[in-house]
């Protein structure tokens, strides 16, 4: 199932780098995928030479088509993240590297259903021995519930001797990095190129296997 | 006006600065005051406001031990840990007619009682000792701990009035002019959070206590326990990623839940408590000023939350 979403004029600046980069998203252009909090696989398809996948089993919301799906939900305090955020991951797979890329606020309403989505490309990049790599350069807050997602998605990877690596952390969550000491627990790298070089070198020193003996 | 005073901090195990640590406070105190003027008690007492907390104090020893002070005549204590020692010694300095002490203990972990063997005050006749808590059996772990070979002053030796009372979670009771609600807490063997609310303000006590991050309803519950409250001691005992990974089932917290909650209750005031004792003053000052910089970029709109780190000797009014 294709969903086609058209970015307005201007909104291609909530669009994570590596899309940008790989020129996948731009002003009238379409999506090659859309992944909606909470929703589940649906169907596997392939278009324009990237795989991609659908996970959704409930109706587009009308008019979602017409909004960007990258937009993030409008900064506020935990106590106004009471209220239903508004989160969205998009994914594309680069050979055996899975990047996705969650856009928005990751906070107690929403971690939920972060780790709902987020846990099966896991548990199928891990089952691959594949690489996974977090694009977090849409993501405006991420809270603890949000951070326990990603040390049981990081433990998952590793028990497969895969990778998960979180790429392009914003000032604001780069900081809650830091400050709960995730970036020394999690593998976290400045550019979503520099994580994906990460995974190369790492997949090639695999491929080499252990070094002889002196 | 409430007044509470810390008079043990640190979790697990009591600590004490060591000569290395005094050298290294009063180094750092000489290099700030290289090249300033040093002639008059003021210019020295200009020199040391200068100075960090970590330099110029330290956070302390002693296990868990706070006093809440309303003014009142009798005493409200939360648990019993080595700084129960000097607080008593305070206590029997203060008055020396007959006094009551109502203490509610978090848990019977060895940090959290330790104190009571050396209380003098218990062993003052006429005195009255009140230890309130949810866990069944508290006497018999507190008679336990003084017993032989552990111990060389058996429990039967206090002259003050020993009583035992049982707290169920959620049922609030009214004690020395506070209305005091006890909370079941994720720890090794249960723990009890208590919440004190008076006409002065609302003081939270919540140590020794961990939080499933992906049970939604725990934290519901928590918010509903701080909610609105001017003072919050929380234990912020570990980084979030030693909490949710090596130190997982621990039974401790840390400083970032220690934020989100308050903000998520709209508290007043955390005071981050229960510090790990591996740390330093520095170590403790950093995780201070880390957390004072995460409350605020996760603040947005609300108001702030007053952020510190409870010391030995810290005093905070309500």
């Amino acid at each position: 199932m294709r969903l086609d979403l058209r970015l307005q004029h201007g909104e291609s600046e909530a669009i994570p780098s590596w899309l940008r980069a790989a020129g996948a998203l731009r002003p009238g252009g379409s999506l090659l995928e859309h992944v909606r909090i909470g929703e589940r696989v649906a169907d596997e398809t392939r278009m324009d030479g990237i795989e991609t996948r659908r996970r959704s089993t409930e109706a587009v919301p009308p008019g979602a088509t017409q909004r960007p799906i990258l937009t993030s939900a409008p900064a506020g305090t935990l106590r106004q993240s009471l209220r239903r955020t508004h989160l969205q991951i998009a994914t594309r797979h680069l050979a055996d590297v899975v990047v996705a890329a969650p856009a928005g606020r990751i906070d107690h309403q929403s971690a939920g259903d972060f780790e709902a989505a987020l846990m099966p490309l896991v548990a199928d990049a891990a089952a691959r021995r594949g690489a996974f790599v977090l694009d977090f350069s849409a993501v405006d807050y991420i809270s603890s519930v949000g951070l326990r997602v990603l040390m049981v998605a990081a433990r998952q990877m590793r028990e497969r001797e895969a990778q998960l690596v979180v790429a392009a952390l914003g000032g604001v969550v780069a900081e809650i990095f830091a400050i709960s000491r995730f970036d020394r627990v999690l593998a976290v790298t400045a550019t979503v190129d520099d994580a994906l070089a990460r995974c190369r070198a790492a997949a090639q020193a695999a491929q080499r296997g252990p070094a002889p003996p002196a | 006006m409430m007044r509470v005073r810390f008079w043990g901090t640190r979790g697990s195990l009591p600590v004490a600065l060591t000569a290395a640590g005094v050298r290294q406070k009063l180094l750092a105190t000489l290099r700030a005051a290289r090249g300033r003027a040093l002639a008059s008690e003021a210019d020295l007492e200009a020199v040391v406001a200068s100075l960090p907390f970590a330099t110029a104090g330290t956070y302390g020893g002693h296990s868990s031990c706070v006093e809440l002070d309303t003014g009142g005549p009798d005493y409200i204590v939360c648990d019993m840990g080595s700084g129960l020692r000097p607080f008593g010694q305070a206590a029997t300095a203060r008055r020396k007619a007959a006094q009551t002490f109502h203490i509610f203990l978090s848990h019977p972990h060895w940090d959290h009682i330790m104190g009571l063997p050396f209380f003098v005050p218990a062993f003052i006749p006429g005195n009255r000792v009140v230890i309130y808590g949810g866990h069944a059996g508290l006497e018999a772990a507190l008679r336990r701990q003084q017993e032989q070979p552990s111990f060389p002053v058996d429990f039967s030796i206090f002259g003050a009035t020993m009583e035992f009372v049982h707290l169920e979670p959620g049922r609030a009771r009214e004690v020395a002019g506070l209305e005091v609600t006890a909370m079941l807490q994720r720890h090794g063997g249960d723990s009890y959070g208590y919440r004190f609310a008076g006409p002065d303000g609302v003081v939270v006590y919540s140590t020794d206590s961990e939080h499933p991050l992906a049970q939604r309803e725990h934290t519901e519950r928590f918010v509903r326990f701080f909610r609105d409250a001017d003072l919050v001691i929380f234990d912020a005992m570990y980084s979030l990623a030693d909490a949710v990974s090596v130190k997982a089932d621990w039974g401790h917290s840390s400083n970032v839940v220690a934020v989100e909650l308050c903000q998520l209750a709209g508290a007043r005031h955390l005071c981050m408590f229960h510090h790990e004792p591996v740390f330093d003053d520095a170590a403790i000052d950093a995780v201070l000023a880390e957390t004072r910089r995460l409350e605020e970029i996760t603040r947005g709109a609300a108001a702030p939350l007053r952020v510190s780190a409870a010391f030995d000797g810290m005093e905070i009014e309500l």
